[in-house]
């Protein structure tokens, strides 16, 4: 007969340690998902995620485009909702609902000069959130369709800005609309950030051929989903190679599996959104299903002892 | 083999343009996954430059193919009132939770105004259903409304209510309800002005009655991700658009006083 302490010991272990934050698991509702309700986050947390993220948020609102503003592509989704969102001081109104999640909360800020950026991270960070995730995928507002994320000198002078504005930990989500991600993760370790997420949507666009116009009203937006895994994947592990700082990967995680791989490139964490288009709320139950299977057939214990195993020799 | 794009809106012609009222007129057209709608069921429909808003689907009670009935209330509503036979709109859908008949034998439909469009199939398909259906069917005015001649040739006893009693019983439609409320009914199904419904749910929960209640929210996605549609933690597009007694309990004290704007900011329900 088994004594009790061995069975426990072999429940396999998904909880995490990533920014000084503990994690029940290493699912993360990604932004832009659900995240402008706090109801809606406290609910995600009920129905299995790790930590949440809520909706980007800039100082002032915006009702963002008119539709279309998503539209399906083969294995994929398009977005471009026009970062609608009711500006910080109304978004950390949803705080206390999000909190009773019992799981830590990320506070997505967008701006588009480093002023807004600084102000969105004060007003979040003093409402008591987790931690805050810079998104620098929006436009530079002095060159409109040039993304935050792609100017280097930018972003280092924003990590910095909003490191010594707060003292939260800061995770930065990186666009891979640039064509050296990795340079950009290294100035971004380099100017204090805590953590980084890879990727951001992958730029994209869709055109209905009997309309003869693209469909999203943007015209262009934000491809996530299975299409863009293998990129994420590869970021990932770029990133790991040259940075110290925790990856969050992110980037058409859609199955258990996905998470395995990513984490085995370097990601401590995966962040999780498209997939709820086809398998809603039940998908991170499923997905710890799987893992724990996984697990259980590899004899590992503990999911954090895979990290990165896919670059030793 | 490439595979259909379920989220993608499909291009379709417009068969038939009718008048309903001054205001409201119903966009008739062919497509495969729309014939097969739910009652309570909603679309997609992007008007190309315009926008992309969500309609309640139903079946044209003449031909019975799919229908959109649009009240001419903004930008996009008018441009699909500007369209005729032969235009193309683009649809996605049919989503969200649909009215459930299932094994009740006595309905009664509750519409106020436009909220007669996604209960119409269920009034129209009562001859060759178990079920049978009574109808409140309320408005302003005569002129408001909606299908009353081909309610009146469905299978259904009908009970028009009007304000300034241009139409049968002069008043609310809840005054009928709390005056004469049978307690014969399986279950209550209704759509309309949120008070209304507000009312609707007070009463059911004297009642042993069942209620199923169509919602309407700002939403953009339409498929449960964006969470612009939020109202009580519940997604009106995904987890609704038709809710039953004990989902409507839990988001009681946000209906009727609470919404969220295009920016996702809560605001007084009866903010413009």
């Amino acid at each position: 007969m088994r004594r009790k302490e061995d069975i426990e010991q072999m429940e396999p272990d998904l909880s995490i340690e990533i920014l000084g934050l503990k994690l029940k698991n290493p699912l993360i509702l990604a932004s832009g998902i659900l995240g402008i309700s706090g109801s809606l986050l406290k609910r995600m947390a009920e129905v299995g995620a790790g930590a949440v993220t809520t909706k980007s948020t800039g100082p002032s609102s915006r009702e963002g485009f008119k539709g279309p503003v998503v539209v399906e592509v083969e294995d994929g989704l398009l977005n471009s909702l026009g970062l609608p969102n009711p500006g910080v001081s109304e978004m950390v109104k949803e705080l206390d609902e999000a909190k009773k999640g019992k799981v830590p909360v990320i506070f997505s800020i967008y701006g588009f000069d480093i002023n807004e950026y600084c102000k969105a991270a004060k007003i979040a960070s003093d409402a008591g959130v987790d931690a805050i995730e810079l998104n620098i995928s929006c436009p530079h507002v002095k060159e409109v369709s040039v993304e935050i994320g792609q100017d280097p000198k930018l972003v280092s002078e924003i990590v910095k800005s909003v490191k010594e504005t707060v003292d939260k930990p800061v995770i930065v989500k990186l666009s891979p609309n640039v064509s050296d991600i990795v340079s950009i993760a290294k100035v971004v370790e380099e100017s204090g950030a805590d953590a980084v997420t890879a990727i951001n949507t992958v730029k994209a666009m869709s055109i209905d051929i009997d309309i003869k116009k693209p469909v999203l009203s943007n015209r262009i937006g934000g491809l996530s989903g299975p299409a863009i895994k293998p990129i994420g994947l590869r970021c990932v592990y770029e990133i790991f190679e040259k940075v110290k700082i925790p990856i969050i990967g992110c980037g058409g995680v859609s199955r258990w599996s996905d998470v395995i791989e990513y984490m085995l490139a370097g990601a401590s964490a995966v962040q999780i959104g498209t997939a709820l288009v086809n398998e809603d709320t039940a998908i991170f139950e499923k997905m710890k299903k799987g893992i724990k299977k996984y697990m259980l057939d590899k004899n590992i214990g503990e999911i954090s002892s895979i990290v990165g195993l896919a670059h030793t020799k | 083999m490439k595979k259909s794009l379920l989220h993608k809106p499909r291009i379709v012609r417009i068969e038939k343009v009718r008048n309903e009222s001054n205001t409201v007129k119903s966009i008739v057209f062919k497509d495969r996954l729309c014939a097969s709608v739910k009652p309570g069921q909603f679309s997609m429909i992007w008007i190309p430059i315009y926008d992309e808003i969500p309609m309640s689907l139903s079946l044209d009670p003449k031909s019975k193919l799919p229908m959109i009935v649009v009240k001419n209330i903004g930008e996009a509503t008018n441009a699909l009132h500007e369209l005729n036979i032969g235009d193309s709109i683009g649809i996605r859908g049919p989503y969200g939770t649909s009215f459930n008949t299932g094994s009740a034998k006595r309905i009664l439909l509750i519409a106020g105004g436009t909220g007669i469009i996604p209960l119409l199939q269920i009034a129209m398909e009562s001859n060759q259903r178990e079920y049978k259906c009574d109808i409140i069917l309320g408005a302003k005015n005569i002129e408001e409304i909606l299908f009353y001649e081909d309610l009146k040739s469905a299978d259904c006893t009908l009970y028009p209510v009007t304000e300034d009693g241009s139409l049968g019983k002069q008043g609310l439609v809840i005054d009928l309800i709390k005056k004469s409320l049978k307690s014969d009914y399986d279950v209550l199904m209704c759509c309309g002005p949120e008070p209304m419904i507000k009312s609707i749910i007070d009463v059911a929960r004297k009642t042993n009655i069942g209620l199923q209640v169509s919602l309407e929210r700002i939403m953009k996605c339409g498929i449960g991700i964006c969470g612009s549609c939020e109202l009580s933690g519940f997604r009106v597009c995904k987890d609704g658009p038709v809710f039953d007694l004990k989902e409507l309990n839990a988001m009681y004290n946000v209906l009727g006083n609470l919404k969220r704007n295009h920016s996702g900011k809560v605001i007084d329900f009866n903010t413009k």
